[in-house]
């Protein structure tokens, strides 16, 4: 296992998460989903190391990237694309030539089309939030951290990107946590789908030409998967 | 081409003003006075421009220099910065100028004390402006770095520091006014050989409303510039902003 979750606990005012547990396997995309205001947010900061439960256990690789729901305060709007994409570099200090250079052939290697020269605030939401998921593949994360990073999209920028993430997971044979509160999300690009409020599992069976919102296969899967909620 | 037309429109009704003898001439003299009263001031008095302007730019990058690296310290250290905040709003509450005593017996009549004053009064705007910019600053961007081990130094100069950039600029724009009016006042009540504000207080003991309006017109200009030249500045590093 590359990451496990072990009985997590963690309150503010209120209980968020209670007794949290489960695991994810190496090339594995799990979906967290539950409605708002469940804890997903704080379970992936526990994850990510950057909060501490009040008990419980994380096991987790020391490279992780993150994706965060608002890419307009992820970005930096003072460094272009391809800058903000070669960030993770420039913390390890590596020449802004080689670093800007290694960026550029990850976005050709990848064939995606991004505006490597514009700012984050001249090009659009779904340009920026893959100019920031760039960024996070760039440092060939072990473990990606994806915080419902198209509920601040657009319908069109959404099935886009989603379609890319659920490309580039194969390609790239990506371990995901991805945190939704949308069910065709969940369905589409899960291989397992974890329900935070039941605590129960879903185990997503359905082929790669079956995740497209209008099978048969996938309206089944759809109706199991609300059965459990 | 309305402003240009708004101010010919203002110059001409001065101009009828003081042809008419609407006004007596001690509130306001005729154009012409005003600008040989200029000419005279250019010619003869560059070195109380250049004192002001020296003074006013010392004191302010003083402020800078000083106020900067401070807030963005406290900004960071949130804990610090609630046991000091209560000194900082009743000092900053205080006028400078009530506290020109202080100032003479700590830096006695010369440059130092009005320049030193000059930092006060841009330091408190500058160190507000900056802490608040950095208690601003975007908690996904420092998650970010830290998922990926950025040490505390690569956070503050890659992350926090360009953030905290539109408001220290604010207070950069904000704080030059205040150097040129405290540098001002400071030279018209300590003192001073040479200077605007002793130019201004000179003429006004005299009477002599063409050259306090002269005066006023250049330290207008003063301020203008600096505010253009800063705001160019702010364009060019702080573009995704403005």
């Amino acid at each position: 296992m590359i990451l496990t979750v072990s009985h997590i606990m963690k309150r503010f005012q209120n209980p968020v998460l209670e007794d949290v547990s489960f695991s994810v396997r190496k090339g594995e995309f799990l979906v967290l989903f539950g409605p708002n205001g469940c804890g997903k947010t704080t379970l992936l900061h526990i994850i990510a190391g950057v909060m501490q439960p009040d008990s419980g256990s994380v096991r987790c690789p020391k490279k992780i990237g993150f994706v965060f729901q608002n890419y307009r305060d992820a970005l930096f709007p003072w460094k272009t694309n391809l800058e903000n994409i070669a960030f993770p570099l420039e913390l390890q200090r590596v020449p802004k030539q080689e670093r800007l250079r290694k960026a550029t052939k990850l976005v050709e290697k990848l064939t995606l089309s991004v505006p490597l020269n514009q700012y984050p605030y001249q090009s659009s939401g779904g340009e920026q939030q893959l100019v920031s998921l760039l960024r996070e593949l760039l440092s060939k994360p072990d473990l990606l951290l994806m915080d419902e990073p198209f509920s601040a999209l657009h319908h069109e920028s959404r099935a886009y990107l989603r379609n890319t993430v659920q490309d580039l997971a194969r390609k790239l044979k990506l371990t995901v946590v991805f945190v939704t509160h949308d069910i065709t999300e969940a369905v589409q690009l899960g291989d397992r789908v974890v329900l935070l409020n039941s605590k129960k599992e879903v185990r997503v069976t359905l082929s790669r030409a079956e995740r497209v919102v209008h099978s048969k296969a996938f309206q089944r899967m759809r109706k199991k998967f609300e059965a459990h909620l | 081409m309305k402003k240009v037309l708004s101010l010919v429109l203002l110059l001409m009704f001065w101009i009828f003003l003081t042809w008419t003898n609407s006004v007596h001439p001690v509130f306001l003299p005729p154009m012409h006075s005003v600008l040989h009263a200029l000419h005279d001031l250019l010619l003869s008095s560059g070195l109380d421009v250049m004192s002001t302007l020296g003074r006013t730019i010392a004191g302010f990058l003083l402020g800078v220099f000083i106020a900067v690296p401070l807030g963005v310290f406290l900004g960071v250290h949130r804990g610090l910065y609630n046991t000091v905040s209560w000194y900082i709003d009743f000092l900053r509450s205080v006028p400078v100028t009530a506290m020109f005593p202080l100032f003479l017996v700590f830096f006695g009549f010369g440059n130092t004390s009005k320049i030193a004053m000059s930092a006060w009064a841009s330091g408190f705007i500058l160190l507000v402006n900056t802490i608040n910019g950095v208690r601003s600053t975007k908690l996904n961007r420092r998650v970010m770095a830290q998922v990926k081990h950025a040490t505390r130094t690569q956070i503050l100069t890659k992350i926090t520091f360009p953030e905290t950039l539109p408001f220290i600029f604010t207070g950069m724009k904000i704080g030059t006014s205040w150097s040129l009016i405290v540098v001002l006042v400071a030279e018209m009540f300590i003192g001073t050989t040479h200077g605007l504000g002793r130019r201004i207080y000179d003429a006004s003991i005299l009477f002599d409303t063409p050259m306090v309006l002269a005066c006023i017109f250049i330290v207008g200009c003063v301020g203008l510039v600096t505010n253009y030249l800063l705001t160019l500045w702010e364009k060019s590093v702080v573009h995704w902003k403005v």
